[in-house]
């Protein structure tokens, strides 16, 4: 739709809430999509307690909530494979790589550094 | 190319860590809000070393709506100086 | 109120979306957005897109009422919209939830009011990501 230059823009996003206790991690979701529909370039990155929305296993109908580990499950669907996840904040949260929904890459601060000095745009909700 | 974090929360463990993680050397901070009380846990004289070395702003207005005074050297920006701070950075970060 | 940007742009006059993401009641971040999008326009600047997100929508409510000594923020948005000719997006999917309708999804969903200002148009995240082609900076307050 629009030129060249939009198109190598990219997008970071900053998921850095735990599902359900509040909006965040949806918000983000949505945005991811609403990105890979526009085929943007996204990195989606989680840090924090952003890590848990990435834990198998959620169960929330019974609190009456949309699962979301299920969502970020078919992001690759979406064409959105550049996931990251926090080295550090998944450790210290007691998790390790094979607990997680979907395949990401986990990175140190200084990869993570890289990727924020190379986004266009960061949304961090 | 370096970023402009706007800080606009209280320093939690949590959001120090993140911060850590994410803030790169040459990014600039900007602390808004609620974030102004970062003046008085990371840049005080026994402050550890995490963001006082980098280019940090307080917001005036809300320095002065909260009675929070800085130390002297460290600098403070009214809005305008805000919007010129995210004129010359290329991208922003929010943090809240 | 009069528009703030009249004055021609600067050279260095950058296009800017702003993400709103806070309720005006419960949080001051709606009033820090509200107070950079004046002095951006002052300063010559231009806003591409004013992008209203989760609680955020709530600052576009026409309904809202508040006592004489407080400022009445959407109130002020509407101005500042009306004023500068801004172009200014309600996410729908968090409106609907919140009860931010226009005359269409009052229609739509049969309810019998409307609350949105005239002055932004509900609409989706596709038209986050659009204004996010043409800008040279985003910023979020929440």
């Amino acid at each position: 739709m629009d030129n060249d230059i939009s198109n190598k823009q990219t997008i970071s996003l900053i998921a850095r809430r735990a599902p359900y206790g509040s909006d965040g991690a949806r918000q983000t979701l949505d945005i991811a999509f609403a990105a890979a529909v526009f085929e943007k370039s996204l990195n989606y990155i989680f840090i924090g307690d952003g890590v848990f929305q990435l834990v198998a296993g959620q169960s929330p109908k019974v609190i009456s909530s949309k699962p979301l580990g299920a969502a970020l499950e078919t992001l690759e669907l979406y064409g959105i494979s550049e996931v990251f996840v926090h080295r550090d904040s998944l450790l210290s949260r007691g998790l390790t790589e094979s607990q997680l929904v979907c395949r990401a890459f986990l990175i140190e601060d200084c990869a993570l550094k890289q990727l924020i000095a190379e986004s266009t745009y960061v949304i961090n909700l | 190319m370096n970023s402009l974090h706007i800080i606009a929360k209280a320093p939690t463990s949590a959001s120090i860590a993140e911060l850590s993680a994410i803030v790169d050397e040459g990014d600039v901070l900007i602390f808004i809000e609620d974030g102004i009380y970062f003046a008085r846990t990371e840049f005080s004289p026994s402050s550890a070393p995490r963001f006082n070395h980098l280019e940090c702003y307080f917001l005036e207005e809300d320095l002065a709506a909260r009675g929070i005074d800085i130390l002297e050297g460290m600098q403070t920006v009214d809005t305008r100086g805000f919007v010129a701070l995210s004129a010359r950075l290329p991208r922003s970060v929010s943090w809240y | 109120m009069t528009s703030l940007a009249d004055t021609p742009k600067a050279p260095g006059a950058l296009r800017y979306t702003l993400l709103i993401n806070a309720a005006p009641q419960s949080s001051q971040a709606s009033k820090s957005a509200l107070r950079f999008a004046e002095s951006l326009l002052q300063m010559g600047h231009n806003i591409e897109r004013l992008f209203f997100y989760g609680d955020g929508v709530l600052n576009a409510s026409s309904l809202t009422v508040m006592p004489q000594d407080e400022i009445n923020i959407p109130a002020a948005w509407h101005a500042l919209i009306e004023a500068n000719g801004l172009s200014s997006v309600v996410c729908v999917s968090s409106a609907i939830r919140r009860g931010i309708v226009d005359t269409a999804e009052a229609q739509r969903h049969e309810l019998y009011a409307t609350s949105c200002f005239t002055s932004s148009e509900i609409g989706g995240l596709g038209q986050l990501i659009e204004a996010l082609s043409n800008s040279d900076r985003m910023l979020s307050f929440g």
